[in-house]
């Protein structure tokens, strides 16, 4: 049965960039996580715990799947059995480390306030930003 | 003449090679002194319905001055209606359990298992999975392309 790790993981694989140079596509590769495209009905992605597989939806842009994939990726590391509201969470703040290089944020926060331009910037999601917020205050 | 019902499983054989054996020095009443069994014991073995233990097996063959390995071959000759080989093919085919044919190479099952990759949508929402869902982000195609 596939269990959720109790102990603190280092969330950001030392062999990946972050930020924009950040490439999920890579980092599978790294971890070994099998990642197809294709069509799904009800989600952008899916991680498949009793396959070790990452499924990401062939109808979002590059950009989308980027997002996507490093979500997921997380939910394969964290070896979530699904997607509880905690394992969600934990998945976001997993992605949002790998995505956002806290010196582009410290930049950004010198021109620019407001959130929504944080985030455009960034290329990240409210809901991934947010997240990476709530990373960096625990 | 009562209709003698022919042997079919192996230990009716091997009861019927040394029920035949016997004939000759006095046939199951013999046996029965020699082994201290009932008449009704040494019926059952003849006819296959209890087994003969390997212990017996050679305390019979001894009395018969032959070996315990010459009563078995000659059953399992009888019992294939061949050759040694084919009676203990035959006996493991029978004793073995009914299983399904099992892969030729774990790749071959592997292969045959269906991936995630080629289940329809109906069979991807019957497995445990993790879905993102992040309403911000947007599809780019509308759903029937």
């Amino acid at each position: 049965m596939l269990r959720t790790p109790t102990r603190k993981l280092d969330l950001i694989s030392p062999k990946t960039s972050r930020g924009r140079a950040y490439d999920p596509w890579d980092h599978a590769d790294q971890l070994g996580i099998p990642v197809v495209v294709r069509r799904l009905r009800s989600a952008h992605g899916l991680w498949m715990p009793e396959y070790g597989q990452i499924l990401i939806s062939d109808r979002l842009r590059v950009g989308q799947q980027r997002l996507v994939l490093s979500h997921e990726i997380g939910h394969g590391v964290l070896m979530h059995p699904d997607d509880r509201p905690k394992h969600e969470k934990q998945a976001d703040q997993f992605a949002a480390q790998n995505l956002i290089c806290p010196d582009e944020l410290a930049d950004l926060y010198g021109w620019a306030s407001d959130e929504r331009k944080i985030v455009a910037e960034l290329g990240v999601t409210t809901r991934l930003f947010r997240a990476y917020v709530l990373s960096q205050a625990a | 003449m009562p209709i003698r019902k022919l042997p079919t499983t192996f230990d009716q054989h091997l009861g019927s090679v040394i029920d035949g054996l016997a004939k000759s020095r006095g046939g199951r009443t013999w046996l029965a002194t020699l082994t201290t069994w009932s008449e009704g014991t040494v019926e059952r073995r003849m006819t296959g319905r209890t087994e003969i233990t390997v212990k017996e097996l050679e305390i019979v063959a001894s009395a018969l001055s032959t070996t315990a390995a010459s009563i078995v071959s000659q059953a399992l000759r009888n019992y294939a209606n061949g050759s040694e080989q084919d009676g203990i093919d035959k006996l493991l085919r029978e004793a073995a359990p009914a299983v399904s044919e099992p892969p030729t190479s774990l790749a071959e099952h592997r292969f045959k298992t269906k991936s995630p990759a080629h289940m329809t949508d109906d069979e991807l929402e019957g497995e445990r999975s993790a879905a993102n869902t992040d309403p911000e982000i947007g599809f780019d195609q509308p759903e029937d392309v």
